[in-house]
């Protein structure tokens, strides 16, 4: 009887360590969403560490807001980050976002952002990387930019001319969300053109 | 000696899964009380575009290059930091710096009884033809009916500040 006991004791020891580490590596999981695919992108590397808390946070409700702009690269071009809701097939397109903790009115840097365009009649999400972390080019930013998110969807070859619209939702560690639609002229939604 | 020892390990496991729990949900615990109605600071936020006249084919379309006599536009609004939703008493300015002097452009709120749905703040500017080309620099700051107030920065990206070209 002994020996059956030892064994069970342990048994039930190594599945609470394994239990633990779970909930623990997905507990990490859930702050680290924030960071980009690593292969995405211009030079990006291994996924970051997750941001540190901020004092205060949460306070109110996660407010998002943004634009588009034309992410045209290499950074160099002249329509390169201008602001515009034309597209033409093959460009890329930039969603710009912030996060913001409504209570402290600080950027929320535990915000995951998902870019949702409507296309050919589904939805394409489009996850956003958090600038605040990681290189950025100095040369474009005057400081690292802290308060923004990225996403890019690149036009189809074969996309047909005509209004898009999209919408974007955040989620952040706190389980708070929040969704973004852009003003609700027709003119001003993204447009793929010829 | 066995059952002191399984109760031993037990209280190990219980214990590794507490601390280990705690961690992963304390992400999810609850918030917080939001701010008070009334409290905080207004979430002001907006966007740029060229503000020709109704019925032109380029009304409207997101911009941040103009040239000289060309109507630059904003469109804003303005959040309760407590809902998230928008904060209709409040009153809008655009401050633009050109040439070293600010110019205060007060918003006008869009929405009408037949265009309801344009929950938004407006205002316009048309480019001097004196103005040098170059980023000129502008903020949006709200005050509200409790005496809050909010400011709006365009994101801090060179390229995409309002930007006077030839």
């Amino acid at each position: 009887m002994r020996s059956f006991f030892k064994p069970a004791a342990a048994g039930v020891v190594a599945l609470a360590i394994a239990a633990g580490a779970t909930m623990a590596l997905h507990g990490q999981r859930a702050e680290g969403q924030a960071q980009p695919p690593a292969a995405q992108g211009r030079g990006r590397g291994a996924p970051l560490p997750p941001p540190e808390p901020q004092a205060g946070h949460p306070s109110g409700k996660l407010v998002i807001w943004g634009d588009v702009a034309s992410f045209d690269v290499p950074g160099t071009l002249p329509t390169h980050c201008i602001l515009t809701n034309r597209f033409k097939r093959g460009q890329r397109m930039g969603f710009r976002m912030t996060a913001i903790d409504g209570g402290s009115g600080e950027t929320e840097n535990t915000a995951v952002l998902v870019a949702h365009v409507k296309y050919a009649g589904s939805t394409i999400d489009v996850p956003m990387r958090w600038r605040g972390q990681g290189g950025f080019p100095a040369a474009e930013y005057p400081r690292q930019p802290s308060e923004m998110w990225t996403g890019v969807w690149v036009v189809p070859a074969d996309a047909q001319p005509g209004a898009l619209s999209y919408t974007v939702t955040a989620t952040d560690r706190f389980g708070r969300t929040a969704s973004f639609a852009p003003f609700i002229n027709l003119v001003s939604q993204i447009t793929i053109v010829e | 000696m066995r059952r002191t020892g399984f109760v031993a390990a037990s209280a190990i496991a219980l214990v590794c899964i507490a601390l280990a729990g705690g961690r992963a949900t304390g992400a999810f615990q609850s918030a917080p009380p939001p701010p008070a109605p009334g409290t905080g600071k207004l979430i002001v936020y907006g966007d740029m575009a060229l503000f020709q006249p109704p019925g032109h084919p380029e009304n409207c379309i997101l911009r941040n290059r103009f040239k000289r006599g060309e109507p630059v536009g904003w469109r804003m609004f303005v959040a309760d930091p407590s809902t998230g939703k928008r904060e209709e008493s409040a009153q809008l300015v655009v401050h633009v710096n050109v040439s070293g002097r600010t110019i205060d452009i007060p918003m006008r709120y869009r929405a009408t009884a037949a265009q309801p749905e344009r929950e938004f703040w407006v205002a316009k500017w048309i480019v001097p033809q004196d103005t040098p080309t170059g980023i000129i620099r502008y903020t949006v700051t709200a005050t509200d009916r409790y005496g809050r107030t909010g400011e709006f920065k365009p994101f801090e990206v060179q390229a995409s500040q309002l930007t006077i070209v030839e």
